[in-house]
């Protein structure tokens, strides 16, 4: 079910070149993309290929070298360091990896975080915490502490604080790189609910087969470009 | 506000998680607090005894001359009103014991030898509430009713080569007249006050038998003061004698060589200080970047969901704040520790000569209510001021340079 909305993400020429001493590397080169809201995207591509650079660059944890990324309408490169963290709090979910959430924090306070940021009343606080903790199924877990749940767990935790404040885009780098298949692509089954119940934009970048294919769009990246941006009409049901 | 809350717990629990290194860092920061203390009180007890020494030994927290009598040593600039001003002195209650003084040059001479010396008449029942003349004889007696009996100190009866009992012949010249004076002495008592100047060159002999040899009548040259210990301004007395013709000094004006030595301390007390102060902007400096690169995708995480710059910066000062609230208790108790180990024997100066002045008593190092305020405080500006590095570091990091660690 791909909404019809406006776009979320539009990137134009996006160039984001690294110097390391005397050599350049272009991470990526003259990207253009458009994202709309509700949708499901894979962004593959050998290691290398600039997958964490574009999602650094959509999200506005980096400034691009040259072109433009807007997201939810507005320039990433006009932003000062304030704003974008700003921005970012209000607008975009991330999950990364691993390691994504603060080991000394309780995950209620973690998935809390962002709202406190946002200066969500604490009674409203709570309720949300809740609400989001069983929509990935850790009702209860609130007082536990990150290096006491499973890895799974973990990203689900992540996945939670991504979509609490309900953000227009949700940006997970590998986010199944450190679990297991069956517990991956229970994750990416979980978000993929998500999305359709929720409506909530998902762009996650992977290495993995068989998690691409539950993407309903995949864009493959090949040294920084675009290669392909296949859409897969199927999951549409 | 909830932010900064939850910023603190994150703060004081990652402190905790690291349980050993915020120990070291206290640690360290708070031997370096405990050390300024301990440097304070020490410098402290020794001015306190080195004033002590100087004052209690033999010239009283002030005195009072005629005025221009310092500058000359003149004879003939003597108090006529010493009995009067006595009285007053009697009467004040500001005032602990004063006595009376004669002083001039003379020659004092054994069948052996001569030795020139600064000849003091005093008051033998009221010296002894001023001065420690009476407890540094090392041989013979002190002054009593004999008028006929001079104390000398150790090395000028060593250069007479006398002997408690023998006669010595004391030259002068009397007042307005300059006409030479002659009187024979027995050495009553021999002293030893520690300072070389007074051991070899000072003499004294009861005061009425040395007014008789000046012609000064009841006259006297000086006067010392031994203030009562509650008197917080010496000035103020000081400025209740002083007239056109009476000048009243404080043992800073009398002893000026000892002054500039206290000044020195202040002085050394500084360079410690910076010392000290600077080891701990080390150490926490070093402790917040140890702190900073283990938890760097932590950072970026935080940057990431939205936290500002600025928070960021307030986060890590936030931890050298707690930082040095744990060390000023660790260094506080410290402190409180090593002064109460050394008082225990204190540190034996006895006996070495400084600035004029001997130390008698072991030093000990004399806590205050102040010295756990201001280092304390020194302390965790010292700890904000260094945290403004690592603080700014933080803020500036990208957050996607902080994630790259990982990744
Ligand atoms: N900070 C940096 N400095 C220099 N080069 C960098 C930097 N970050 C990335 N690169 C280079 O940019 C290119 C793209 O990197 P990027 O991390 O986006 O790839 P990726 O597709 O995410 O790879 P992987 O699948 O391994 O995560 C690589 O050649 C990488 O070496
Ligand atoms: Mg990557």
């Amino acid at each position: 079910m791909t909404q019809q909305g406006e776009d979320v993400v539009r990137a134009e020429q996006l160039t984001k070149v690294y110097r390391a001493g005397e050599v350049e590397v272009a991470a990526v080169t003259s990207l253009d993309l458009t994202i709309a809201r509700g949708e499901f995207m894979a962004i593959a591509g050998p290691s290398g290929s600039g997958k964490t650079t574009l999602l650094n660059l959509i999200s506005g944890l980096d400034q691009p070298t040259s072109g433009s990324a807007y997201l939810a309408g507005v320039a990433i490169e006009d932003m000062n360091g304030r704003q974008l963290a700003d921005f970012r709090r209000d607008h975009v979910g991330f999950i990364f990896q691993s390691y994504n959430l603060i080991p000394v924090l309780t995950v209620r306070e973690n998935v809390e975080y962002v709202m406190i940021l946002q200066r969500v009343p604490a009674a409203e606080r709570r309720r949300r915490v809740a609400e989001v903790l069983s929509d990935v199924g850790l009702a209860g877990m609130e007082a536990r502490r990150p290096p006491q749940l499973s890895g799974g767990q973990q990203q689900r935790v992540a996945v939670a604080r991504a979509m609490v404040s309900e953000p227009d885009i949700i940006l997970a780098d590998e986010p199944t790189a450190n679990l297991d298949s069956t517990t991956g692509a229970e994750l990416i089954d979980m978000m993929r609910d998500l999305n359709r119940t929720r409506g909530m934009t998902f762009i996650f970048s992977t290495h993995d087969e068989m998690i691409m294919s539950r993407a309903e769009r995949l864009v493959l990246l090949k040294d920084g470009r675009l290669d392909k941006d296949i859409r897969r009409d199927d999951s549409t049901e | 506000m909830s932010h900064l809350r939850i910023l603190m717990a994150l703060v004081v629990r990652n402190l905790i998680r690291n349980k050993r290194r915020t120990l070291l860092a206290s640690l360290a920061v708070g031997v370096g607090l405990a050390a300024l203390i301990f440097t304070d009180g020490f410098m402290l007890s020794m001015e306190e005894t080195m004033i002590g020494a100087a004052t209690a030994t033999f010239l009283g927290d002030g005195q009072i001359h005629a005025a221009g009598f310092r500058d000359t040593l003149d004879a003939e600039m003597y108090m006529t009103e010493a009995d009067a001003l006595l009285a007053r002195l009697d009467a004040d209650p500001d005032v602990a014991a004063s006595a009376p003084r004669t002083q001039a040059f003379a020659m004092v001479s054994s069948t052996a030898h001569a030795s020139a010396a600064l000849l003091f008449g005093i008051d033998p029942t009221r010296e002894p509430g001023l001065s420690k003349v009476d407890e540094a004889i090392v041989d013979g007696a002190y002054l009593g009713v004999e008028p006929r009996r001079i104390l000398v100190g150790r090395i000028m009866a060593e250069d007479l080569q006398v002997e408690i009992g023998d006669r010595v012949v004391v030259t002068l010249s009397e007042v307005g007249t300059d006409e030479l004076a002659q009187a024979m002495f027995r050495v009553g008592g021999i002293f030893e006050i520690g300072v070389r100047e007074m051991d070899r060159s000072v003499a004294f002999v009861p005061i009425d038998r040395a007014r008789e040899l000046l012609a000064i009548d009841a006259g006297a040259h000086e006067i010392a003061i031994g203030l009562d210990a509650s008197v917080s301004s010496p000035e103020r007395v000081w400025g209740a004698y002083a007239t056109d013709r009476l000048e009243v000094l404080g043992w800073p004006d009398l002893m000026p060589q000892l002054a500039a030595a206290l000044g020195m301390t202040d002085v050394s007390l500084f360079f410690v200080a910076m010392v000290l102060l600077g080891i701990v902007v080390l150490g926490i400096v070093n402790t917040l970047f140890m702190s900073l690169h283990e938890r760097m995708f932590e950072f970026g995480v935080l940057r990431a969901v939205g936290t500002r710059p600025t928070r960021m910066a307030v986060m890590v000062l936030m931890e050298a704040g707690v930082l040095s609230l744990v060390s000023m208790v660790v260094g506080g108790m410290l402190a409180v520790i090593v002064c109460a180990l050394v008082n225990r024997n204190g540190i034996d100066y006895g006996g070495i000569e400084y600035a004029g002045v001997t130390f008698q008593e072991p030093l000990r190092a004399i806590l205050e209510f102040r010295q756990f305020v201001i280092y304390p405080l020194w302390v965790l500006a010292c700890c904000l001021i260094a945290g403004l590095y690592p603080a700014v570091y933080a803020a500036r990091m990208s957050p996607s340079t902080a994630m790259k660690v990982y990744t």
